[in-house]
């Protein structure tokens, strides 16, 4: 059987859908409804309609809250941008090879610059990665995005997107050339892509 | 055509002046040297996309880059630990069906001069490689272009490899001969003939000399006034030319 495979979005959190403010930013305030909007936005001019947000979540191997609170955050935030039409999914690795809580304290497969998370959803939800976006705002989203397959790739300016993350060491992520584009922020990807479209990238 | 901008040097040499500030990112006047370049090639419609080689510890340009108005046509190519010019172009080469024009980020250049090389190569579609040369004392030459009567180059001697050839040869030490200026045109079809370089290798030492002897590289004596900004007293240098020549480098 064919299985028609459509693109997707993929975007980071911290630092890319709300500022970073360090482990545990997702439980800061943030504006639902802007920024579905900002996604609702992106969506129609890229003409794509599946949004995945990927994340290394360190707050439960930090010790910052538990796995059930961040369970509840992420489902209040997917339910909420699913409410302004935006087809919204939140994956997030919970494990942190340095982690104060030794449950998780894991060289795990999943953490950015794995490919592991968007492979998986690109798996489960029959995604192609070859015509889908990737938006962060560190070289470790880039890498991931760029091991996973996805040509498209754009990170916002961030004072710390060169600082590598614990396991960025690793050959396997850093041998290769990254390719991506800066941008100054979500709104302004989509008005571009809005007025010269996808292509002029 | 795409462009490369080598900036992803780590400037040892020059890191006594300038401190961790990027060699793209030296000022002159109101424009990094960054700038300079790019404001020659951005409004090229032949050009389709410009990347920028960087490595670690350039954060600086990036944060120039993304104030610039000109995000769309700039791709970021990020190296962790940098590979060197030669094994980066030989990389992007092969993964684009496009000509490929090279260029070193620390390079101060005439106003006007890049972008009439452009346009040069934009009318005469060149098939084969092109690498532009300016003339130089032999006893301060590292290396020597080696030009045939139709501009085709036949070899590239360096004076680390082999001082002795290196003076010797049939020229006086006061005699001008050709070196590489720091910018370079590659045509797709060179593709072929070039085979992985080794890491850490300068474009005319890593790449180049798999096209001479073969009819593939022409040399271009460089039109105007170029300072590549590697040392300190090249700096020095450049900065000198340009407060003397203010209209030279005017944009």
């Amino acid at each position: 059987m064919l299985i028609n495979h459509e693109p997707a979005i993929f975007v980071d959190v911290d630092g890319t859908l709300w500022p970073d403010k360090g482990p545990g930013s997702i439980f800061h305030e943030i504006d639902l409804r802007a920024l579905s909007s900002q996604l609702q936005d992106l969506c129609n001019s890229a003409s794509i309609h599946r949004v995945f947000a990927v994340s290394n979540q360190t707050c439960v191997a930090r010790g910052l809250c538990t796995l059930e609170q961040l369970r509840v955050r992420v489902s209040h935030i997917e339910d909420n941008i699913r409410s302004y039409g935006v087809k919204f999914d939140f994956r997030y690795c919970i494990h942190h090879p340095q982690a104060t809580n030794i449950e998780y304290r894991i060289e795990c497969d999943c953490r950015k610059p794995s490919p592991q998370m968007v492979i998986d959803i690109s798996r489960e939800f029959s995604i192609d990665l070859n015509r889908s976006i990737f938006i962060g705002d560190r070289i470790t989203d880039a890498q991931s995005a760029s091991r996973a397959g996805i040509k498209q790739i754009f990170l916002i300016y961030n004072e710390k997107m060169f600082e590598p993350n614990i396991n960025q060491t690793d050959e396997k992520y850093t041998f290769k050339l990254v390719n991506f584009r800066l941008i100054p922020s979500i709104p302004l990807l989509a008005k571009y892509i809005q007025n010269y479209g996808m292509k002029s990238f | 055509m795409n462009v490369l901008i080598l900036c992803a040097g780590r400037g040892t040499r020059l890191q006594t002046v300038i401190g961790d500030l990027p060699k793209p990112m030296i000022k002159f006047g109101s424009y990094t040297l960054l700038q300079r370049l790019l404001y020659e090639l951005i409004t090229f419609d032949s050009i389709s996309k410009i990347y920028i080689n960087l490595s670690r510890g350039c954060a600086a340009i990036v944060k120039n880059l993304v104030l610039s108005d000109y995000f769309p046509k700039i791709q970021i190519l990020y190296e962790d630990n940098p590979w060197g010019p030669s094994l980066t172009t030989f990389e992007l080469l092969k993964s684009s069906e496009q000509e490929l024009l090279v260029i070193h980020g620390d390079l101060l250049l005439e106003s006007g001069t890049l972008s009439n090389f452009v346009s040069e190569l934009t009318q005469n579609q060149a098939e084969i490689a092109l690498l532009s040369v300016h003339k130089r004392v032999i006893s301060d030459a590292s290396q020597i272009v080696k030009v045939d009567d139709s501009g085709l180059v036949e070899n590239i001697v360096w004076r680390r490899n082999s001082p002795l050839d290196f003076v010797v040869a049939e020229k006086k030490q006061s005699e001008d001969v050709y070196v590489d200026s720091g910018v370079y045109f590659f045509a797709h079809s060179t593709c072929n003939l070039l085979k992985i370089p080794g890491l850490n290798t300068g474009i005319s030492d890593g790449l180049l000399p798999q096209l001479t002897n073969k009819g593939a590289l022409k040399a271009i004596p460089w039109k105007g006034l170029r300072f590549a900004i590697d040392t300190g007293e090249k700096l020095e240098l450049a900065r000198r030319a340009f407060e003397l020549y203010p209209e030279k480098f005017r944009i």
